[in-house]
Parts: C-alpha cells; structure tokens; sequence
C-alpha cells in the first residue's frame, strides 16, 4: 500500500497515511486483521480528518454500497454502510418511502451517517439520524462481527452511534423509513430582522411544518446581525415531478481544492449575503419544489464550497440553549467586529433531545458559521469555543477540524465517559484517527 | 441481440465483474452470479433483484476447482437459457516478476488461463448449446508485449487472449460469438490509491462499454479506447529502447 496525502474536507488539515479499498468481505477482514491501526472511511466530506490519520490504514468502504433486504410493507431497509445517502433514497423514494433524517449532500454514505449521528434540516422534529437505525453490524478484530441494536448488546449500540467509527467498520445498518407524505414540498419564506427574531418566528413555526432553519446574514449590523430568511418546508401533493433520478456531482476534500485562490473576504462575503437575499425574495414568498430540489439544499451549489480556495474554510456550528442564545448572539455580534470576520454562511436550526457520548444532540439553538480559513478564523473560533463553554453550549465535532481536547472536555458532560467507555471496548486502540488523537479519547 | 436475455458473470464478485452485473440487470436481463465469495454472491444478488426486479441466482464457485468447473459447465447446459457469458475473472500477485515459487505461478495460471480454457471448452463441447453464444472474455493490453512486472500474470492473459482468437477461427460463420476485451488500466482495488502513467477508467463505464459491444461483430476491443493506439505504438518501440523502459 502507498503512503497518501488525505485533507480534510475544509481543507485546513492533512494526514499521510495508508489507503485501501476492499471489495470483498474476505479482503474487508484482512485489511483490518493485517492493519496494527486503521479506521474506515465513507465520502470523505467530513471537515475534520476522521477517517484517515498518520500511518493509519483508512479502509474506503464506498465498494460495500448494495441493497440487502427491503420490506416494503413495513418501510424497514437494511443497506450495506457504504451506499450512498442519494443512492439509498433514489431507490426508496420510487417505492413512496423517505428517510427521515436527511444529511446535506447525497454522496454521504450510511456509515458515515451513523459515525457522526447526523442531523437534518428539521432535528427539532425528527431527531437524529441513530433514532431511525433499527439494527446495525460492525466488525473489530476482537469482537468478530457483532449486532447490536437497542435491544441487543445496547452499549455497543450506543458507542458505535456517533462514535467516530472507534468502535469497528460498519458493515450494515438496518433503517426504519418513513411513509413520503407527498410527492412536492411548499416552501414559504419568512423574514428575520435578527437573529433573536428569527428564533422566535422558527419556534411558533417549527410544529406545523416538516422542516423549519434559517439562512442569516451575519455580515450585517446593529439591530440586524443576522437578518434573513426562514425556510418554513411541508410535504404536500402538487404537480411537480416528485423526485427524478440524478447525478449528482461528486465532490470531495480533493476536487474542493483545485480551485487554488480564496475569493472569500468581506466585500465579497457582503455582496453573495446582498444577492442571495434579494434574489430569495425576488424568487417568491411560496414555492412548490420537487422533493430532489429540496432534499439536499448544496446540490447544485457545490461552486461555493470552491470559492474558498485551496486555504480552506473553517465552520463552527453550535447548539446553544435556548434560555443563552439572545446573549450568545450578542457576544457573537461582538466577536465578529473584533476579528472583521467575513461570514459567508450563517444559519439557525432548531434543536431538541438528550445529549449522549459526544453526540452533536441537546435542546437549543443550532448556529452555523462559515468563514474562510486564515489566521484571524482560528483566534475568532478559539473565542466562541469559550463563549460556547460559558453558555452551556456544545460544538459539532464533526464540522471543526481544530477544537481542542480540553474544549470538548468542557463542552461535553460525557467526554469522559466516552473517553473510557471507548478504551474499555478497545484498549488496543485498534481503530484510530487523526480525529481520536486530537480529542485524546 | 440474442432472444436469451440471461447472462452468467464469472468472477462477478468485484471489479467489472460486479459492474457488470449492475449493467446487465439495469437492462432487464436475469443473472447467473459466479465467484468464489458466497457472502458477496449473495448480497449482490439480493441487490440487483431488488433495484432492478430481476431473477437472480448465484453459485459459489472456485473454478480453479474441477468438481465445480464440471458442476457449473452441466448447469449451464441443463438451463439451456444462458446464452451470454462474462469472463471476468483475473488473477494478480504484487510480487510477480516471472520468478516466483512454484504454488502462486500454478494459481496464476490456472486462473487466468488454465481453468478458463477448460470451461470454454466444457461449455462448447456441450451439446445443447450449439448456436446463440456470447462469449465476453477479459483480456488485458499486459498482452502487448512483454515486459518485467506482472509477467506471469501478463504471460496467462497473453495464452487465453490467443486461445480465444483461436475459437473465434473455429467458429467463424456460425452464430457463436466471441469478443475479447483488452483493458486498460481500470479503477479497482489493483489500481486504487496507486499513481499510475494514466487515470484508470471505472468499472460502471467499462461494463456499460462491454455490453453495448454484446452480439456485435467486433472480435476484440480496448477499453479505454485509447489504448488501442498507445498499444500500437508500444509494439513500434524499438528493442534497444524498449528494454530500458520500466513501466
């Protein structure tokens, strides 16, 4: 096996390690068996180097992507974990099925998905991705191939949802579906004024719509940081063509890159916020969409993921709860006039549950932020990991390629009971990543 | 095309083998899966009967074996459907140099010669399949001439790529074709994570071209096409400049 250069998909880090794509199961078991340290690897679109690191052997899974059984009856799939999120529901979906959660871009794989227990557009309704997982199969060395589900081997289970793929490679994953409530979804916009409007709008909003989050401005001022628009989604039955079959464009932490310049800098962060807003509404207040047109909302705006350039991007996406978020916003607003901070991307979803392990799962408000990467970025989120900390908030570990062990410590009240639950389970270290090393678990 | 839209795969496990079963039932046609893994047999099957609403079988099947040559080569004449088979099946060692132990040159070729000769001529032999055979062999440019590195590899592919030609002589006029396809460098678990002089194609791509070229009068093809010319121009290559070559 060559030795290879693997970024991260904000690109900001890279790893040497070793690669390998097995086809078959036999193969599958020796990679992992012949490898003192390996981890597997899905898409590869995560923004930190989860599945790869120094001298680790980062098993690609993408070959492990078949249908295994299907009741159509009962809406219950079990898929190998490598199928691709779009794969999965290009097949369902003809048969009048959806997977409840739904992550950003089709190509993320069913492993990866339980790996970082992802969320969707509307977490607040529907939880997240591992609340839909009825059974799942991993294999490790030590343990051989082993089931676990809620009511089988449950704290394997646990550890394996969210688990940053520490605990084996995923084999299958057995999905509980939903019934597709219609083949069009009405999407209504509502403005923001602000940030604190906006959460109290997506509030008395978010129980009669299936998905509510929001798209703010953050380059914005005053009593307006963050104007914007909410996206108020329901499935209804219109006269759209429901959800054609595509091809999406594959994109990765390598084609990310090729586009060599960051054209990201605060006249031009103002001026997408400007035209996105205004062409938003230009657009119309109600829109009826395909279910393809709003399953996957970066499909077909891969180009501003590009625009950051080789240097990369950094995103910070927090929950906060919802009693702090008036002051987190306001410390936010202050943060980023401290750091002339050129925000591309800022956006509100609402949260709810039970925070687990180090799950991205609590009550609260989630705030994304996009900045591109570059000395200031990494002091402008150095400081939010504090204001974070003080507000009882929780950071998503899978979208930050820098925060600190000590961070995650503070943030997450089970840091440490993952941290010897996953050495307990596997004191070898069997399975790693640049990812474990960062977070010392 | 034949009326028998049934097609068995050889090494349909992985690779274009795999591709190919995807390809074959995207366009309606009923399976045979053969290989050695019967865990990837089976779920493959599942798979492609699922997404594509197909009958599906598989076996298990080592064909270096002969008690499972025989048994498979006495299925497919009792199912006197199978008109069309994929040979898929390639055989590789890391270490092949043209000089190594005894045991792996045996594997080598008998999987990539040997035990694919002895089925093509079980299964010609047979007497219920007499006429409407497609016969799908992969072969590869290693053919082109020899070289130091996968030589025993290249040497087995080299044999069963003129035994085929040979087959085509003997039954030329009649309705039993045989195409042999010549790959080049192909995305699979030989070339991932490897640099290579060029991007290799995918499997999806190759099997699509495979089976657009089923039941066509073409007698061998290259894929990437492109090879057909780099292959040409690597015969011209002077021996004096050939062998300082390292590729």
């Amino acid at each position: 096996m060559n030795k290879n250069k693997t970024y991260s998909f904000d690109g900001t880090e890279f790893t040497l390690g070793f690669c390998d794509r097995p086809e078959k199961y036999n193969q599958l078991f020796q990679t992992i068996d012949k490898a003192s340290n390996c981890i597997p690897r899905g898409a590869g679109l995560s923004y930190c180097t989860a599945s790869s690191g120094d001298g680790i052997t980062s098993i690609d899974m993408t070959k492990f992507n078949r249908i295994i059984e299907f009741n159509d009856q009962r809406g219950i799939i079990k898929v190998e974990a490598g199928i691709k999120i779009g794969d999965l529901i290009q097949f369902i979906i003809h048969k009048g099925w959806n997977l409840t959660v739904i992550p950003g871009y089709p190509s993320i794989t069913v492993g990866g998905c339980v790996a970082f227990n992802v969320h969707g557009k509307s977490q607040f309704n529907i939880g997240t991705f591992g609340d839909h997982v009825k059974e799942l199969t991993f294999y490790h060395p030590k343990y051989g191939e082993m089931k676990c589900s809620n009511n089988k081997n449950k704290s394997f289970f646990d550890l394996t949802l969210g688990g940053f793929g520490l605990t084996g490679v995923i084999l299958d994953v057995t999905l509980v579906l939903s019934r597709l409530p219609g083949n069009t979804i009405i999407r209504k916009k509502v403005k923001c004024y602000n940030l604190s409007d906006a959460v109290g709008k997506m509030d008395s909003l978010k129980t009669e719509n299936d998905y509510v989050y929001s798209w703010n401005n953050l380059g914005k001022t005053g009593d307006h940081f963050g104007e914007g628009i909410i996206y108020c989604e329901k499935f209804s039955n219109g006269n759209t063509n429901g959800f054609k079959d595509f091809n999406y464009l594959r994109i990765s932490s390598d084609s990310r890159r090729k586009f060599v310049i960051n054209l990201i800098n605060g006249i031009t962060a103002e001026l997408i916020n400007y035209f996105y807003y205004h062409k938003e509404f230009i657009s119309g207040s109600t829109s009826d969409l395909s279910i393809r047109e709003c399953t996957f909302p970066i499909y077909g705006k891969e180009i501003y993921y590009f625009l950051f350039g080789k240097q990369g991007l950094r995103e910070y996406q927090v929950i906060v709860p919802y009693n702090f978020a008036n002051d987190f916003f306001a410390r936010l607003y202050s943060l980023v006039k401290k750091y002339h901070m050129p925000i591309a991307l800022g956006s509100l979803k609402m949260f709810r549950g039970e925070n687990k392990y180090l799950n991205f799962c609590q009550d609260g408000i989630c705030i994304a932020i996009d900045v591109p990467a570059n000395a200031n970025s990494g002091k402008f989120f150095s400081e939010i990991d504090n204001l974070t900390i003080n507000l009882n908030g929780i950071a998503n570990l899978s979208k930050d390629s820098r925060l600190p062990a000590r961070s995650v410590a503070d943030m997450y009240r089970e840091y440490g009971k993952f941290k010897n639950d996953i050495y307990e389970f596997d004191p070898e270290k069997v399975f790693t990543s640049s990812l474990r090393q960062r977070l010392d678990v | 095309m034949s009326d028998f839209k049934t097609a068995l795969i050889l090494g349909a496990s992985s690779g274009v083998g795999r591709a190919l079963s995807e390809t074959i039932a995207k366009n309606g046609w009923d399976l045979v899966l053969c290989s050695r893994g019967e865990r990837d047999l089976e779920i493959s099957a599942a798979n492609v009967s699922l997404r594509y609403k197909i009958n599906t079988q598989f076996f298990s099947i080592d064909i270096n074996r002969i008690d499972e040559r025989v048994k498979l080569i006495s299925f497919i004449s009792r199912e006197n459907k199978i008109r069309n088979i994929f040979i898929t099946i390639g055989d590789v060692d890391e270490n092949d140099n043209g000089l190594l132990d005894q045991v792996t040159i045996d594997r080598l070729v008998y999987s990539n010669f040997l035990s694919i000769t002895h089925f093509l001529s079980g299964i010609m032999n047979s007497k219920t399949i007499k006429a409407d055979l497609n016969v799908v062999i992969l072969s590869s440019i290693a053919v082109t001439r020899p070289r130091k590195n996968n030589l025993i590899y290249a040497a087995s592919k080299a044999a069963i790529d003129f035994y085929c030609r040979g087959l085509q002589h003997l039954f030329a006029g009649t309705s039993i074709k045989i195409l042999v396809c010549r790959l080049g460098y192909i995305d699979s678990t030989m070339t991932y994570g490897k640099k290579l002089l060029f991007r290799p194609a995918s499997s999806t791509k190759t099997a699509e071209y495979i089976f657009a070229r089923i039941n066509k009068s073409k007698r061998i093809c290259y894929y990437p096409v492109y090879w057909k010319y780099i292959t040409f121009l690597i015969k011209l290559i002077p021996w004096g400049l050939y062998k300082r070559l390292s590729f």
